[in-house]
């Protein structure tokens, strides 16, 4: 479960960043503001996420000053990072439609 | 827990990393507590309950450490770190054995705890008496060492035989060439006798001399001519004044 949840987290911050380049608080506002609070993830655990998808290439980390006017770590999505956000988004709506296909089918099996 | 301690547990497991990565992740996460308590503060929280709240929502300080220590180092310098680390010791070892260093390593450390005896001046017929000895003296850096004497024959006439080695102060140690050719085997009269025997490597050498000698004798004198100067070292006899 703990595997999966890492997992997740790689796909949303991947998603997250497609968007605009972001700090790491900044992402976690994000997310529960896109999610309406749903995912309740542990905050510090985002980190060693962000910096795996660095160590990979996935993404690029500087330094700039954001609006609160303090300097902060930004992470932009590179290239390699774009491909790898298509396919992880690939294989999650082929995970989430087998998903959605057993539970179609456990609901019209219900009533027999 | 504070902030600071928080930020040295996950710091804890992040040994491998350079201080700049260290550095780097504890500025990250301090800034994000900064950020989240002054979220916490606008909404009229206290500042020690503030800290309290960011801390618990960071989560576990020990497994942020150790997840974060699994992305350093990457997988391709992983590899290439543990192949330089197989090459570097195939080419040591390569090294070792073509320049037979490994062997001068076996010598160094073989005379000094139990010096060869397959050394010799050639036949010594009728031994009386052999005596293990132990007698030093430094040499330079090196060591001079008289480990054993024997009382015999040697060309029809009584003799003694002494067996000499020499090495570098330190295990491992480069020690002076020529031991057999510096030295000789003197009686209390000044003789010598007219051969020797000897052997030698980088870090471990090896003679044998012998001198006559004549009842009533009590020792034998080595004369080591070292750069610096002659050596002399007194040899007692086996038996002491009864060789008679």
């Amino acid at each position: 479960m703990k595997k999966q949840a890492i997992e997740h987290t790689r796909l949303l911050a991947l998603s997250l960043l497609a968007g605009e380049d972001m700090y790491g608080y900044q992402m976690i506002v994000e997310l529960a503001r896109r999610s309406n609070h749903t995912f309740d993830m542990k905050e510090g655990t985002l980190y060693p996420v962000l910096h795996g998808l660095e160590q990979e290439g996935f993404v690029e980390a500087y330094r700039k000053q954001a609006p609160t006017g303090r300097e902060r770590k930004y992470y932009h999505l590179t290239r390699k990072g774009q491909g790898a956000l298509q396919e992880e988004e690939a294989a999650w709506k082929r995970y989430s439609g087998a998903v959605n296909d057993v539970l179609r089918g456990g609901a019209e099996a219900e009533p027999v | 827990m504070t902030r600071g301690e928080f930020l040295d547990r996950v710091l804890l497991p992040l040994g491998r990393l350079t201080a700049e990565e260290r550095a780097d992740v504890r500025r990250e996460l301090e800034e994000h507590v900064e950020d989240r308590m002054e979220a916490l503060l606008e909404m009229g929280w206290s500042e020690e309950l503030a800290e309290s709240r960011c801390l618990e929502a960071m989560g576990d300080p020990v497994e942020i450490g150790r997840e974060m220590a699994r992305q350093y180092p990457g997988p391709w310098w992983l590899w290439i770190g543990r192949a330089a680390v197989i090459l570097t010791a195939v080419v040591c070892i390569q090294a070792l054995l073509g320049f037979g260093m490994l062997g001068y390593a076996w010598d160094s450390l073989t005379v000094r705890i139990s010096p060869s005896t397959a050394v010799s001046i050639g036949e010594l017929k009728n031994v009386e008496a052999v005596e293990e000895l132990d007698i030093r003296a430094e040499v330079g850096n090196d060591v001079l060492r008289i480990y054993q004497v024997s009382v015999g024959e040697k060309d029809g006439q009584r003799a003694a035989m002494v067996l000499a080695c020499m090495y570098d102060r330190w295990p491992f140690g480069i020690v002076a060439n020529g031991l057999r050719a510096r030295s000789e085997l003197l009686s209390q009269r000044g003789e010598t006798g007219t051969s020797g025997g000897g052997r030698g490597t980088a870090t471990a050498q090896y003679a044998a001399r012998w001198a006559p000698v004549e009842p009533g004798d009590t020792h034998v004198v080595w004369e080591y001519r070292a750069i610096g100067g002659t050596v002399r070292l007194e040899v007692p006899l086996p038996g002491g004044e009864e060789t008679a």
